[in-house]
C-alpha cells in the first residue's frame, strides 16, 4: 500500500517540477506579450507625418522571441499533456492573436487566419497532441481586437482619418456576423461576445457622425491637403 | 432560456440594422470572414457535442458508482458473497460506461474533455476501491482499475484513456468518508477486527494524503479526511476501552450516545 503511495506521490512531485518550469517560460511569454500589447499602443497615438510609424513587420520582429519559448514549452511538456497545463499560457494567446490581428488588419485590411498565426508562432495545426493556438484562443482574441478597434476608430477621425472608420465599420459588423454564426454556449467567448455589439455601436456612432457631416466624401482632398503641407514641411527642413 | 432568446431578437435587431448600412455605403462586403466563421461553428458545434456526450455519460457513471457503493455498504448485514457478486456484475455495467468515454476520446485530447468527466471517475474510483477493500482489505492499485475497465469492454488497449492520477486521488479521498460509515456499521454488527483494519487503513490513506498536500493543495478534501479518521479513531479507541472492561463478554457499544456518528 505504502509502495502505491510512494510512486503516486514521485508522479505529483514531477508534475509540481513540471508546472514549476512552465511558469518560468510562461514569464518570459508574459513579457513578450506586454512589449506587444505596448507596441499596438503605438497605432493609436500616431501623427500622420510621423516617420516611424507602428508597423506589422516591426511586430512580427517583436514577436520573434516567442517562438524560441513556445519551442522551450514543447520539449519541457509531453504531448499527451499539453492541453494539461495548457492554462498557464492560453491568456497569452489569445492577446497575442489579438496583437497581431489587430495590426496586420491595419497594415493590409485583412484578417489573420488562425492557420497563418499559427505559422507565424511557429506552431502546429490544432490536434491531438499537438500544442497550438485553439478556436477558443483566437476567437477570444478577436473579440478583444472589435473591442481595441472602437477606441482606434475615435483616434483615426482626431487625427482626421475619415475613411478608415468606414473600413472598420465595415470589418467589424462582418465579424460580428461571423460570429453569428456559432453555437455559442454559456462561456467566456458568448460574453465577450455579447458585449462585441456594444464595440460595434460605438463605431457606428463615429461612423454616423462622420456620414452626417459628409466628411468621408471630402477625406481625398483633406488627404491631399495633409501630403502637400508635409510635403511644405519637409521642403522647409531641407 | 428567455434570456437567450432576447440576446438573439436583440441580435438580429442589430444585424437588420448593420447590413442597411453596409448596404448603403460600401458596395462590397467580405463574404471570407463568413466562410471562415461558418467553419469555425462546425468545429465548436463538434467540440460542444462531444463535450455534452461526455457530461452524460460522466453522470451516469457518477449515479451507477453511488449505487454500487450503497450497495457495498449492505455487505456488513447481507450475506457476503451474494453481495459481492452482484457488485460485481454491476462493476461491468459501470465500465461499460467508461467504455463509451474511450471511444469518445479515441483521437482526442485527454485533457481537453478531462473536466467533463472527472466527476464520475473519482465517484467510480471511490466504489471500486471500496469493493477492492472489501475484498481484500488492500488499496486497489490503478493497473487494477485499467484492467478491470478493459476486461468489460473486451478491448486491448485504453487508447488515450487513463485514470489520472487527479481523479485517483480525489476519489481515495471519498472513499475515507465511506469507509467511516463501514466502520460504523462494522461496530454495529460487532465486527471488531473490521473495525481495526479499517482504522489502519484509513490512517496510511490520511498520512499519504498529507504528504500528498505539499503538491496539491486540497484544504476542503483534507478537513473532510481528518473528520472521518478522527471518528474511526475514537470507535476504535472505545472498543478498546470497552472490551477491555468486559473481557469475556460480547458488547453492545452502540447502546453509547457518544457511539453516535
Amino acid at each position: 500500500m505504502n509502495n502505491i503511495f510512494e510512486k503516486f506521490t514521485t508522479e505529483l512531485e514531477e508534475e509540481y517540477q513540471t508546472r514549476q518550469n512552465i511558469k518560468t517560460i510562461t514569464q518570459q511569454i508574459d513579457s513578450v506579450e506586454r512589449k506587444l500589447t505596448l507596441y499596438i499602443q503605438n497605432y493609436h497615438q500616431q501623427q500622420p507625418q510621423s516617420q516611424d510609424k507602428p508597423n506589422y513587420q516591426q511586430l512580427l520582429k517583436e514577436l520573434e522571441p516567442i517562438k524560441e519559448h513556445f519551442g522551450q514549452l514543447k520539449t519541457l511538456i509531453k504531448p499527451i499533456h499539453y492541453y494539461k497545463y495548457r492554462d498557464h499560457w492560453k491568456q497569452h494567446l489569445s492577446q497575442i492573436v489579438f496583437c497581431l490581428t489587430f495590426s496586420n488588419w491595419i497594415d493590409n485590411k485583412t484578417l489573420l487566419k488562425i492557420d497563418e498565426i499559427q505559422t507565424l508562432l511557429n506552431l502546429d495545426k490544432p490536434g491531438a497532441g499537438q500544442l497550438s493556438i485553439e478556436l477558443e484562443d483566437y476567437l477570444l482574441g478577436l473579440c478583444n481586437l472589435s473591442n481595441e478597434m472602437s477606441r482606434y476608430c475615435v483616434n483615426c477621425v482626431i487625427r482626421q482619418d475619415y475613411d478608415t472608420p468606414l473600413k472598420i465599420s465595415l470589418f467589424v459588423s462582418d465579424l460580428f456576423s461571423g460570429f453569428r454564426l456559432l453555437n455559442l454556449k454559456n462561456d467566456i467567448i458568448r460574453k465577450r461576445y455579447d458585449s462585441m455589439k456594444y464595440d460595434l455601436k460605438r463605431i457606428e456612432e463615429v461612423v454616423y457622425d462622420i456620414s452626417v457631416r459628409n466628411l468621408h466624401n471630402n477625406t481625398s482632398t483633406s488627404n491631399n491637403n495633409n501630403t502637400s503641407t508635409t510635403n511644405t514641411e519637409n521642403k522647409m527642413v531641407e | 432560456m428567455k434570456r437567450n432568446e432576447r440576446n438573439f431578437n436583440n441580435d438580429r435587431y442589430n444585424n437588420n440594422n448593420n447590413e442597411k448600412k453596409v448596404k448603403l455605403e460600401f458596395e462590397k462586403s467580405d463574404n471570407e470572414i463568413i466562410n471562415l466563421f461558418q467553419n469555425y461553428s462546425k468545429i465548436l458545434d463538434e467540440d460542444n457535442d462531444r463535450r455534452e456526450r461526455i457530461v452524460k455519460v460522466s453522470r451516469d457513471i457518477t449515479i451507477a458508482s453511488k449505487r454500487l457503493i450503497s450497495l457495498l455498504h449492505r455487505v456488513v448485514f447481507e450475506d457476503r458473497n451474494t453481495i459481492l457478486t452482484q457488485a460485481h456484475q454491476d462493476l461491468v455495467k459501470v465500465n461499460a460506461l467508461i467504455g463509451n468515454i474511450i471511444k469518445e476520446l479515441e483521437g482526442q485530447e485527454y485533457w481537453k474533455f478531462q473536466k467533463s468527466f472527472t466527476w464520475g471517475l473519482q465517484e467510480y474510483t471511490e466504489a471500486i476501491s471500496f469493493l477492492y477493500f472489501i475484498e481484500t482489505g488492500q488499496l486497489v492499485p490503478v493497473d487494477y482499475i485499467h484492467d478491470k475497465i478493459k476486461e468489460s469492454n473486451n478491448i486491448d488497449s485504453l487508447s488515450t484513456f487513463s485514470l489520472s492520477v487527479d481523479d485517483y486521488h480525489l476519489g481515495l479521498c471519498d472513499l475515507v468518508g465511506e469507509l467511516m460509515r463501514y466502520c460504523t456499521n462494522s461496530v454495529t454488527k460487532q465486527k471488531y477486527q473490521d473495525c481495526f483494519d479499517c482504522c489502519e487503513f484509513v490512517r496510511t490513506i490520511f498520512t499519504a494524503c498529507k504528504q500528498i498536500r505539499q503538491f496539491r493543495p486540497n484544504d476542503s478534501k483534507m478537513s473532510m479526511i481528518d473528520d472521518s479518521v478522527k471518528k474511526i479513531e475514537k470507535i476504535c479507541f472505545s472498543i478498546r476501552i470497552r472490551t477491555s472492561e468486559f473481557p469475556d463478554k460480547q458488547l453492545k457499544i452502540t447502546a453509547d450516545p457518544d457511539m453516535e456518528v
